[in-house]
């Protein structure tokens, strides 16, 4: 303390150091911020383009036409004065009638007329059948994973490479996977195996033939669930993990066997973490295209996948007939193949010429189908932030 | 609780055995139960497994389909023709190459009166497309039969006038037009009507014009012009006889095939006698030498008296280019006439040829009508020079972002960057793809074509939907992974670390870039690698948007490569699998590319865990 | 030795502590702390867990910066007699003044060569020479040259627990503080590594001066000219070690020293 003030033994550096600290600090925020900027401009740039085809500035202020009608080619119809107007297929005569000596032209757009309802249900459809399969699998799993399986078990080594793997293999191969099991090889009871089938197994009253499900919602659900399943496999775990271990040392220290104690003392706690998780597995599994191009999806289909030709009952039939054609008509929904959202706009992007009537369509399923995948995903995302509050052990 | 139960405590004995009651087959319940969680935890073994062996049962015959076409091939004697075929394409690149310089040397003497041709045109287009009604609905009238009556006539002709002088009224005279000719030609333009079949005078003055231009400038370079010709017309007579050859080789194969496709009963037809089929063509050899000799001649000649000088500097250097690549080509063309004799049909056709012809083959062509090739290369070559240009442009901006998320962005900076990275992954594949064609593709070329920017190799590009284009939205979709891996790696360098640095008086910056970044850097690395799996299993961005031109990239053009169109191994199956019929060479081949694209995505992951887990070990 | 008389000859204190107080966010840490540190002396701090010594310590070369709502809110902190919370006082300048060694060994995953050049490399230096001769004499100061010479270019990671805090004391010194911060050096380590890090210190008092934070008080006894007390973040008692042990003045010091703390 004697020393003179003027004396400063820790002077500041050169000023350049702090200005290169401050330049290269800007540029990371630059580059970081460059990310979200090209985000949020792909998806405002949907928004601009799809919300209006989406909605309307009237009661009641959504398109009911575009989310309520199955797809169907648009006809625009020229008059001699320059006007358009556009219609569905149906109504395309009585139009040209209506107009007379007054018609002009006819185009057609394939697929850009109507509305989405077609490939909303496929997607739903396909997305519930896949989402039941990978949960059972995949919960039943990451159980074993997290509660049976002791450390160094080599079955446990395998199982976690294997999903590991799983996760990074190419979609597509998933689907040449899905087309070779479900479409061309799954068990089906026939009375007569067709010529494909691997092999026969007669039962007597039926035959078990390995000749495939053909392409339908449950083959396109099963090729689906594998695609998630890692997916829901972590998650799981993870949730499973989250339980403190106290939980399951007081419930053995009580008696219960492990079953018991997995059943009353860990489930209860992890199921709310384990469904919100898989609601990203279902955002996935109805973002992804590939694996259902072979296995489930159409690119045009006029008719929702319950709204079959069925013979009409007799005016005297039984209570016993309306029920079983009602669990046909039922069961009939998964063997049919259908549209879906992701194939859909694969097709309107890449099998018809872009034009102002095609971009609306393409524009309008592509915001639809964001707004349900990304509000999917948001609702996981925040779901899983409260339940980690209310959680905290 | 009942009374009884607590009154009379059952023995130690019993309440211990209790828990061995009711065994199935030697199996309790808890070991069942047990038992079902085991085997459902061993369903990702399983579907792996699967995977490989639906795989392979689908793609295995591959190698025997592909033997079997592939010795169709030289049996039939497509092979023969082939041998002077392949070579022969070299002509029609040398050829393009003289038509550009003919065709610049030509147009340094045409172009003025030709723009002042076409910008005419393009006027009398205009008022057309403006006056299309009218014109039709006149045409029709005239047309009509009965004829319309002449008041309707002169009211529509009258309506036709109105609407041409509207049009024309509205034109801007271009550039190549003087203000003069502009004014003479709206004149001209108002009588438009579809009744006179004559152009407009001034137009067609300009177009005569154009055609004695056109005439001068042919004459001008007439021996360049000449050569042209006479090199295009060079392999004439050798074509004419391939040609002949090929029609026998084609019928022979389309007998086979017939035979093959109804083969349930061989006994019915004989079957082809190859030995018998091949004389015509091996019997042709010595006339085949000849000609391709005659060939050689001739174009060796034509060059020799084509001049060196043309009317640009660039068709200058095309010249020169072709007069360079001209002895390599016929070098080449008579080495494969020297090699027809050793050529033998009935030579076998071995599986490490068919493996060769496959991993090694340069041609994917399907449904042709002279030989489905199954090659490899082209499908590699794009796959993973998109993911390398996806990984070149989305590393540098993750690893930004996670070095500047971990270490220095504040709490509600961070808030707000990571959500918005991760939703990324949420937005699927095939929306990002039509992105890339509705507004990548667009912006992309609108930007190539910047005055500014033509220093960059191929700029202005000619594709909008090219590798570049898939590369920068396939980056996009690789960022969310390998942001949160290569974070994750940052978040795991101990903080002893950051202590030791920080007490030494590093800064911020040295304390990260000196010992957080390069302590993370093999997680990094990692990171990097599952990234590039992603990118090269993803199918439908690149079935969209990366052009889907089946051939290896022309290197030559240096980087400017990235803007050429390519095919990929996850399009390609895309693409064609909905189209071919189960078991056929084709079918079989796209599966062959799935075991592949299997096998890649299986060394990827393996390379990660490596590169991880010798980071642990180093760490511990 | 007598530290009354030694007082007058050395220079004046190298660290001094001034009334200082001492918060994490609205907790108070420390309470109206005086301590002179004498030039090229070793300062113990002891005291039970959580009395504030290892803040302390980290006061002195400003790591408490670290954590975001930490401040002192009275009093100041001179080293080399400049108040370091002075706006004109560079940090990274005071830190390679004020040389610091934790209590787990940290060594960077680089070898042990650029583990020792790390200090000299991120203030400048660049001249190979200069850097092998300081990389040269840190590691004889730290008595890990004869063991290491060899093998400059190993993985610092695969050298034994006590080598690299050997390695870490030799990565401080490199850059030739004044003052060496030890925060619980030994604490980690077995005996035989804990004698070889005390007789460093014994030789490194010669050229530094050392404060180190302890909780074993033999430790303090052995390595230290001076010992300071502290007690639920106040100053107890600072003496010279050996008339703090035999007769402390506190009786708070003295029940701590005879094990009846309450």
């Amino acid at each position: 303390m004697n020393q003179p003030a003027t004396a400063n033994p820790f002077a500041g550096m050169k000023s350049r150091d702090a200005l290169r600290e401050t330049i290269v600090r800007w540029l990371l925020r630059l580059g970081t911020f460059f990310i979200v900027a090209v985000t949020v401009a792909i998806l405002a740039h949907i928004m601009v383009k799809g919300a209006p085809v989406a909605f309307r500035s009237t009661w009641p202020f959504v398109n009911v036409q575009f989310l309520t009608e199955l797809p169907s080619t648009l006809h625009v119809i020229e008059d001699v004065k320059g006007g358009r107007i556009e219609v569905e297929v149906n109504r395309a005569d009585q139009v040209k009638a209506q107009l007379g000596d007054a018609f002009h032209s006819e185009t057609t757009i394939s697929y850009s007329g109507g509305g989405i309802l077609g490939p909303i249900v496929g997607t739903a459809l396909l997305v519930t059948v896949s989402i039941s399969i990978a949960l059972f699998l995949g919960v039943a799993c990451a159980i074993y994973l997290s509660e049976y399986a002791r450390h160094g078990n080599p079955l446990i080594e395998w199982v976690r490479l294997a999903i590991l793997n799983l996760a990074g293999v190419p979609s597509v191969v998933f689907g040449l996977f899905g087309l070779g099991a479900f479409v061309l090889t799954a068990p089906v009871f026939v009375d007569v195996p067709a010529d494909r089938s691997v092999f026969a197994i007669p039962l007597g009253f039926t035959t078990l033939s390995f000749e495939g499900w053909d392409t339908c919602v449950l083959s396109g659900g099963f090729t689906l669930a594998f695609v998630i399943l890692p997916v829901i496999i972590t998650a799981s775990e993870q949730c499973l993990q989250a339980v403190p271990q106290g939980f399951r040392e007081t419930s053995m220290a009580l008696g219960a066997t492990r079953w018991q104690t997995i059943r009353y003392s860990v489930l209860p706690f992890a199921t709310p973490g384990i469904l919100t998780s898989s609601i990203l597995g279902i955002a996935r599994a109805a973002g992804e295209t590939a694996p259902i191009m072979f296995t489930a999806a159409l690119a045009f289909k006029d008719k929702l996948p319950w709204q079959k030709d069925l013979p009409p009952l007799p005016a005297d039939a039984s209570i016993f007939a309306h029920w079983e054609q009602s669990v046909s008509r039922f069961l009939g929904i998964f063997t049919e193949s259908v549209q879906a959202l992701p194939y859909h706009i694969y097709t309107l992007a890449a099998k018809i010429p872009q034009n102002e009537y095609s971009e609306r369509a393409q524009y309008g399923s592509v915001f639809v189908f964001l707004v349900l995948v990304a509000s999917l995903a948001a609702s996981s995302v925040l779901l899983r932030k409260r339940l980690r509050a209310k959680y905290r052990w | 609780m009942k009374a009884p139960a607590s009154t009379s405590r059952p023995s130690l004995g019993s309440l211990l055995l209790k828990k061995q009651q009711r065994p199935f087959l030697g199996i309790d319940k808890q070991r069942a139960i047990r038992l079902f969680f085991a085997s459902n935890s061993s369903v990702a073994i399983i579907v792996l497994v699967l995977i490989m062996l639906f795989l392979l049962r689908e793609g295995m015959d591959f190698l025997p389909t592909y033997r079997h076409e592939l010795e169709t091939y030289r049996r039939a004697g497509l092979e023969f023709c082939d041998i002077i075929n392949r070579p022969l394409a070299e002509h029609q690149a040398l050829c393009s190459k003289l038509r550009r310089a003919a065709s610049a040397s030509l147009n340094t003497l045409t172009h003025t009166a030709r723009t002042r041709r076409d910008a005419a045109y393009e006027l009398m287009r205009e008022v057309e497309e403006e006056t299309r009604l009218q014109r039709a609905i006149l045409s029709d009238a005239l047309a009509q039969i009965p004829a319309a009556s002449p008041e309707k006539l002169t009211r529509l002709r009258q309506e036709m006038r109105a609407a041409t002088t509207l049009a024309a009224a509205r034109l801007q005279t271009p550039a190549a037009l003087t203000p003069e000719e502009g004014r003479r030609l709206q004149r001209e333009l108002t009588l438009l009507n579809p009744e006179v079949p004559e152009l407009p005078p001034l137009l067609a003055a300009l177009s005569a014009d154009y055609i004695r231009v056109d005439r001068e400038a042919h004459a001008t370079f007439k021996p360049l012009v000449d050569a042209v010709e006479a090199f295009e017309a060079a392999p004439d007579a050798l074509h004419t006889l391939l040609d002949a050859m090929k029609k026998h080789a084609r019928e022979t194969k389309a007998h086979v095939t017939e035979l093959h496709g109804s083969g349930k009963e061989p006994s019915h037809s004989k079957p082809v006698d190859f030995d018998l089929s091949i004389v015509p063509l091996t019997s042709g050899i010595t006339e085949l030498t000849a000609k391709v000799e005659e060939y050689t001649l001739l174009a060796q000649k034509t060059a020799d008296t084509m001049p060196a000088a043309a009317g640009t500097p660039q068709a200058v250097a095309l010249l020169a280019e072709m007069r360079a690549r001209l002895p390599d080509h016929l070098a080449a063309m008579r080495q494969a006439a020297a090699s027809l004799p050793a050529w033998s049909h009935s030579k076998p056709v071995s599986y490490l040829e068919v493996a060769i012809a496959f991993f090694l083959g340069d041609a994917w062509i399907t449904n042709s009508s002279w030989q489905d090739f199954f090659g490899f290369v082209p499908l590699l070559t794009g796959s993973v020079l998109i993911a390398l240009i996806a990984v070149l442009i989305a590393t540098p901006f993750s690893v930004i972002a996670a070095i500047y998320t971990n270490q220095f962005a504040s709490e509600r900076e961070q808030e707000f960057i990571k959500p918005v990275i991760e939703f990324i992954q949420a937005i699927p594949s095939v929306v990002l793809g039509f992105i890339g064609i509705s507004l990548l593709g667009d912006a992309i070329k609108g930007v190539s074509e910047w005055g500014w920017l033509q220093w960059i190799p191929s700029f202005p590009i000619q594709e909008r939907l090219n590798m570049f284009n898939a590369a920068c939205l396939l980056a996009l979709m690789a960022v969310p992974t390998m942001y949160s891996l290569a974070e994750d790696a940052l978040n795991n360098v101990p903080r002893s670390y950051l202590d030791a640095s920080d007490a030494l008086g590093a800064t911020k910056l040295q304390t990260v870039f000196r010992v957080i970044v390069p302590a993370a850097k093999s997680g990094i690395a990692a990171a990097v690698l599952l990234g590039m799996g992603r990118v090269i299993g993803e199918t439908m961005v690149v079935l969209l948007v990366a052009g889907n031109r089946i051939a290896i990239p022309d290197f030559s053009a240096g980087p400017g490569v990235v803007f050429q169109p390519a095919h990929t191994l996850t399009g390609i199956i895309a693409q064609e699998l909905g189209e071919v019929s189960r078991g056929s060479a084709h079918w079989q081949a796209l599966f062959m590319v799935g075991i592949v694209l299997f096998l890649i995505s299986l060394l990827v992951n393996w390379c990660a865990r490596a590169f991880v887990r010798r980071f642990e070990l180093a760490k511990s | 030795m007598s530290a009354d008389s030694t007082a007058k000859t050395t220079p004046p204190p190298v660290v001094q502590v001034r009334d200082m107080d001492f918060c994490y966010g609205a907790s108070p840490a420390l309470f109206g702390i005086n301590l002179k540190v004498k030039y090229r002396r070793v300062t113990a701090l002891i005291g039970p867990s959580g009395c504030g010594k290892s803040t302390l310590l980290r006061c002195i070369n400003r790591m408490n910066d670290r954590v975001p709502s930490a401040r002192v809110t009275k009093g100041e902190v001179l080293v080399k007699g400049k108040n370091i919370h002075d706006a004109d006082v560079d940090l990274t300048q005071l830190r390679k003044q004020v040389g610091m060694v934790f209590q787990k060994s940290n060594p960077f995953p680089k070898s042990i060569y650029e583990n020792v050049a790390y200090g000299l490399r991120i203030h400048g230096e660049k001249n190979k020479s200069v850097l092998d001769e300081a990389v040269e004499r840190s590691l004889r100061q730290s008595a890990l040259w004869d063991e290491l010479k060899d093998r400059l270019n190993a993985n610092a990671l695969a050298l034994s627990g006590g080598q690299q805090q050997r390695l870490c004391i030799a990565r401080a010194i490199a850059t030739l503080p004044d003052v060496l911060l030890m925060d619980e050096p030994c604490s980690a380590l077995d005996p035989i590594a804990t004698l070889k890090i005390e007789e460093l210190m014994h030789r490194l008092a010669q050229e530094y001066t050392i404060v180190i934070v302890t909780h074993n008080m033999q430790q303090a006894v052995r390595v230290s000219d001076y010992t300071a007390f502290l007690h639920l973040g106040k100053l107890v008692e600072f003496a010279p070690t050996a008339e703090f042990f035999t007769n402390p003045l506190e009786k708070l010091t003295e029940s701590y020293l005879r094990g009846t703390f309450s």
